[in-house]
């Protein structure tokens, strides 16, 4: 059949190319938007804070409240409206009880790693310069374990925090805003406290400006001392054995306190917008292109089998049995189907590469061309689109030619 | 071993209109019949009956004993593809393949195209055509065509050859070559030959000629000029 098969399709060379080409086009097209946009996707995630954390608990802002404030001086019937309601924070969030967490989290056989961090705002000084930052007191074991902050050191190691006291890992804007190197002293306050001593031990960078020039890290501990808040966690992240009971998760222990308690999807509610209309403009593109030529495909083949009947009779008369007509179209089907789809991701494939070493004059990560993945379920999932659409349109015009029986297209061309 | 048509009816469209009405007919292993008639008569109904194309729709054909209706599509399409050759008026060579390959498409089905392919050459070559082994169906004559159709439907020495008007499209030179053809392949390969004709001459070329006329068998007559290799019972 493959003989017979293949030389059907070389001889009608141009609707087999075009048809070849359709497919490959939209493998390879599914490749590069895939393999850009989940780059793309990859990159902005490592630069969430909490970005392999499944659950994130914070403390609920206490925001002062007008109604319950004037209750306190007069009695709650009577008719006192403020001119100027007071508004604002009486208190930066913090969870309300830190210790119960981590009792219930340690005993939770779901909770893979959890980590507290106590996050303030400081100002850092070096001789004459200042510079705000958010800093994060983190306990540098736990830390590493929901976030990939741990790959993006340019020099020291988050466990470096650990060794004696009041050390920061900085970004490296901060570093150069301030013109200080690692090993250096700087001082570090809340505003509130009197400036203390810090020694930088490590800078990261994780490529986006905005983070590098306004986040530093130091030891739990000490971000509680330098706080004067000792024992104060403001979150808590949680990763969990498995990401899907995350939303579960979250509400079950929403229960258990005041403090707000959030899945990976709602805490990051923006990104799962934007990574949500990726993915729909990608399937619709891809779609859009593979099911052109599936139905290019149908078409050709659907055309091909009213013109070859007499063939088909012959080939019924020799002693090819349906089955063999039906493969024989099938063939011709998933060969340019398997073929075209392959080509396509190996097009795409190089398409990407080349697209990742165009040097685009900024800096995107750690470099400063396209981010681009090269994950494996990429090139499955247009593999596996482009053979479902060529077996479906393929397939219903092979039926239709193996139901035929010899003896109708003799007669109707006798 | 023959082939017995036992009272076949065959009927199409609603209501039925009956093309055979009734037909007994025994056709022994080497014979070589001719079924001819008037156009409309039921000839090639016939022929595609006795053939496997077709069922009728009452009575029953038997093939050395066995009922063709009965038989699984695998044993049917066996059977066509070892035992039985095909001629149709139209040649229908498959386009994309030459002669030789179009030869060997049979013996392909069984994977024994290799074992094949000299004695493929032979039959071209006994039937003049061995020149044109290499070419497309497009670029030979219509006779030439017909005689690489003729070379696929022995290739596998069948038992049987059914010819539709093999020379319905032919001119004198390359019908009488044809029918010189088929006349030798009954003589020295003892292939049993049904050829339906409308043409008198090569009806009576035959060993015995069954004559259709609405459906009816009129004669089974002896033509006389050739004697029957076996004496029709
Ligand atoms: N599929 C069919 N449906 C309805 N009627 C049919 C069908 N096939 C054949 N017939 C009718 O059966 C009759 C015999 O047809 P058949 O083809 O056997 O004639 P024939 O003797 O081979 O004629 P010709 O010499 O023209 O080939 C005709 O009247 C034809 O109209
Ligand atoms: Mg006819």
């Amino acid at each position: 059949m493959w003989f017979i098969a293949f030389r059907q399709m070389f001889s009608k060379k141009k609707q087999t190319v075009l048809i070849f080409l359709g497919i490959m086009f939209g493998t390879m097209i599914y490749v590069i938007i895939a393999g850009t946009q989940y780059g793309m996707r990859d990159y902005l995630t490592e630069q969430l804070l909490n970005n392999t954390a499944h659950v994130i608990i914070t403390g609920n802002e206490r925001k002062i409240d007008p109604v319950d404030l004037r209750e306190r001086f007069f009695p709650a019937d009577s008719l006192v409206n403020w001119i100027i309601p007071p508004a604002g924070k009486r208190e930066e969030a913090r969870l309300e009880n830190p210790q119960g967490w981590f009792e219930r989290l340690s005993a939770d056989p779901d909770v893979l790693a959890f980590a507290p961090r106590l996050s303030i705002n400081a100002i850092l000084s070096r001789g004459t310069l200042r510079h705000n930052v958010g800093l994060v007191g983190i306990i540098p074991e736990r830390h590493v374990q929901v976030t990939s902050i741990g790959d993006y050191m340019l020099s020291g190691k988050l466990d470096d925090l650990k060794v004696g006291t009041n050390n920061v890992v900085l970004g490296s804007g901060v570093m150069e805003s301030l013109g200080a190197r690692v090993g250096q002293t700087i001082l570090l306050s809340t505003g509130l406290s009197e400036p203390r001593p810090f020694k930088i031990v490590g800078v990261f960078e994780l490529g986006n400006q905005q983070i590098d020039e306004t986040l530093a890290f130091g030891h739990l501990n000490d971000v509680q001392g330098l706080n004067r808040t000792p024992g104060r966690v403001s979150e808590i992240s949680i990763s969990l054995t498995s990401i899907e009971m995350s939303q579960d998760k979250a509400h079950n222990w929403s229960l258990y306190s005041n403090d707000k308690v959030q899945g990976w999807e709602e805490a990051n509610a923006a990104f799962m917008q934007v990574i949500r209309i990726q993915d729909i403009v990608r399937m619709v593109i891809t779609g859009a292109i593979l099911l052109v030529s599936a139905f290019g495909m149908y078409n050709v083949l659907s055309i091909m089998i009213s013109q070859k009947q007499k063939e088909i009779a012959i080939l019924r008369s020799i002693g090819y049995g349906p089955n063999k007509i039906l493969l024989l179209i099938l063939i011709q089907g998933l060969t340019l189907g398997i073929s075209g789809g392959f080509l396509g991701l190996v097009v795409g494939h190089f398409a990407n590469v080349y697209l990742d070493n165009i040097d685009l004059g900024f800096k995107i990560g750690k470099g400063t061309s396209l981010l681009i993945s090269y994950r494996p379920d990429i090139y499955i999932t247009a593999i596996v689109a482009a053979l479902i659409s060529t077996t479906v349109a393929s397939i219903l015009p092979a039926r239709q030619a193996a139901r035929l029986t010899p003896l109708e297209i003799i007669r109707s061309n006798l | 071993m023959a082939i017995v048509g036992e009272k076949v009816i065959k009927e199409f469209g609603n209501p039925p209109t009956r093309v055979l009405h009734a037909l007994d007919f025994r056709i022994d292993d080497g014979e070589f019949i001719s079924i001819s008639g008037r156009s409309g008569s039921g000839k090639s109904t016939l022929l595609y009956i006795i053939s496997t194309l077709d069922k009728p729709t009452q009575g029953r054909v038997l093939i050395d004993g066995r009922d063709p209706s009965l038989m699984t599509t695998a044993e049917i399409h066996r059977f066509r593809n070892t035992s039985v050759g095909f001629i149709f008026q139209f040649h229908y060579l498959l386009p994309e393949l030459s002669a030789l390959e179009n030869v060997l498409l049979g013996p392909r089905n069984m994977s024994i195209w290799k074992e094949k392919r000299a004695y493929a050459m032979e039959l071209l070559d006994t039937f003049g055509v061995a020149d044109q082994a290499h070419k497309l169906p497009a670029q030979m004559s219509g006779g030439q065509q017909q005689r690489v159709a003729i070379a696929r439907a022995l290739v596998m020495n069948p038992k049987y050859i059914f010819a539709d008007e093999p020379t319905g499209n032919l001119d004198t030179i390359n019908g009488e070559r044809v029918m010189g053809i088929l006349l030798d392949i009954n003589k020295r390969l003892k292939t049993t030959i049904c050829l339906v004709t409308h043409e008198p001459d090569y009806a009576k070329l035959a060993n015995r000629e069954i004559f259709l006329s609405d459906g009816h068998i009129v004669s089974t007559a002896d033509p006389g000029e050739s004697a029957p290799m076996t004496t029709p019972s």
